[in-house]
């Protein structure tokens, strides 16, 4: 059923009781074109283009928990091109353009919204790396500006006189956006599935099964499955799972926290950057405010976190903001980033043929409809568009890194 | 938070200590001897274990020295603290 203002009337006459999943249940196959490991929002959305773009439809994607249930529903929701390395900010301008149509293209509310960004500066030092920041990446066409207190405090009008560490301006950045996350799987789930994707839940994958050509197929906990051409799309597992094809990345796993506080009246429609402390804080649709900063000192796979971050993330905001010292803390969580050495992601051909990988490097939600997009292409018809040759496996044997330090995930 | 058991100091909290990377993975003795691909695989190629590992860590707010410990990365649970003095 196409989702339409008038399905909705329908609907609504006859009491709502003909809406359908959204997708199908599948049970697994013998064997399939293309198979996606990953559930997410990367592997959905790699699976519905190898299907619209490439005509390829006997494709599965397995999942080993629920659908869109790991870093899909654990990252802070915001789609922005601030980065400072040609690679990255070629790569994230065109993949925050790519947002723009997603919701029609998929016929799903992902409930784009434009938000703008705000960073707050507290020190010469601030705003001089902001110059640097600002004139590298107006050559990239991104649209930044250095903005003085009268119009940051027009644009976050309770912002407070921080004593200790004044504030001396701001960089205002007009293209950022938030999205609705969970949206984002299920749109791509839905159109995937309507385009004869099977997408199976609860389907780990044990093994990866080759041959002296390349991938022959995966063993999972519902059977063996044939297969010549496999995407993986796990950030947080992506070494054990490649391990399984043979293949070594040079990833570490991380985690990177959010915490929310319980939801209160629009009091702020910009996403904020305290610059000084790598901390951010929106406000949802919802009424909360998620809040974040530097990814945890430690690997670890635990989902969990260290309090030292909520900590510290809490101190910076109420340092400028504290007019929020009376929020009341809801929860925190964390997501599980595969970090490569350049924080910057792989979206790549293995030693194994057949067998890709898309590992977002750090923080992937931004990128998706692009990065899905482009994994689809490169399993489709094995040659990396120019956007992703910088993001290959080789490069860290050639040297050619993009040593990315924009990002929050960085070490 | 997790609880370290500093040999030094006794029981602290993580936040006075330094993650310092695996413990099971000594420097090649050689690097000129090394074939770039090994020496690429040494410097960009972390364990990342996902449960129980050896690591180092430095308790660089308090006794300033480097211990090693097991910890399992699942569940960030920390077992059998020694010092080690290697590291200095």
């Amino acid at each position: 059923m196409k989702y339409s203002a008038l399905s909705l009337a329908l609907q609504g006459l006859r009491n709502h009781k003909d809406w359908r999943p959204a997708w199908r249940q599948a049970k697994p196959k013998k064997s399939y074109d293309a198979i996606i490991i990953g559930g997410g929002a990367h592997g959905l959305g790699a699976a519905f283009y190898l299907a619209q773009r490439h005509g390829i439809k006997r494709v599965a994607v397995l999942e080993k928990g629920w659908l869109g249930g790991g870093n899909t529903a654990r990252n802070t929701m915001t789609i922005r091109d601030n980065f400072l390395y040609l690679a990255n900010a070629r790569f994230h301008r065109a993949a925050v353009q790519a947002w723009d149509t997603l919701s029609t293209q998929l016929n799903f509310n992902i409930m784009l919204s434009k938000r703008g960004m705000t960073t707050v500066l507290m020190s010469d030092r601030d705003l001089s790396d902001a110059r640097r920041m600002i004139n590298t990446t107006a050559l990239f066409g991104a649209d930044h500006r250095i903005i003085g207190m009268d119009k940051l405090r027009e644009l976050l009008p309770l912002l407070a006189d921080s004593r200790r560490l004044p504030v001396v301006g701001g960089i205002h950045h007009p293209d950022v956006f938030l999205a609705r996350h969970d949206a984002v799987a299920w749109g791509y789930a839905r159109a995937a599935s309507r385009l004869g994707v099977d997408i199976i839940e609860n389907c780990e994958v044990t093994g990866i099964l080759t041959d002296a050509r390349g991938v022959t197929g995966v063993d999972t906990t519902q059977g063996r499955i044939e297969t010549r051409k496999i995407g993986m799309a796990v950030s947080g597992h992506s070494k054990h799972v490649a391990e399984m094809a043979g293949i070594t990345l040079p990833v570490e796993t991380v985690p990177l926290q959010a915490l929310v506080s319980t939801p209160v009246k629009p009091v702020l429609d910009n996403v904020v950057v305290i610059r000084g402390f790598n901390t951010y804080f929106m406000q949802t649709d919802k009424g909360e405010l998620v809040m974040g900063s530097a990814a945890d000192p430690y690997p670890s796979f635990s989902q969990r976190g260290t309090p030292r971050i909520p900590e510290a993330t809490i101190a910076a905001i109420l340092q400028v903001f504290p007019v929020f010292e009376r929020m009341k803390f809801m929860r925190q969580w964390a997501g599980v980033l595969d970090i490569t050495y350049d924080n910057s992601p792989i979206i790549s051909r293995t030693a194994v043929d057949g067998f890709y990988i898309d590992v977002a490097g750090s923080g992937g939600f931004k990128t998706t409809p692009l990065a899905a997009k482009m994994h689809a292409d490169l399993i489709a018809t094995d040659r990396p568009d120019a956007l992703i040759e910088p993001y290959s496996l080789e490069r860290f044997a050639s040297g050619r890194l993009i040593l990315e330090r924009a990002s929050y995930g960085n070490r | 938070m997790i609880y370290i058991n500093c040999p030094h100091c006794g029981e602290r909290n993580e936040s006075e200590f330094v993650y310092g990377g695996n413990a099971d993975r000594p420097r090649p003795a050689d690097p000129d001897e090394l074939s770039d691909a090994a020496w690429c695989d040494y410097i960009y190629t972390v364990p990342n274990i996902k449960g129980w590992a050896r690591e180092f860590w430095w308790h660089v707010h308090g006794c300033n020295r480097w211990i090693t410990l097991l910890r399992d990365s699942r569940t960030d649970e920390v077992q059998a603290v020694t010092q080690e003095a290697d590291r200095g």
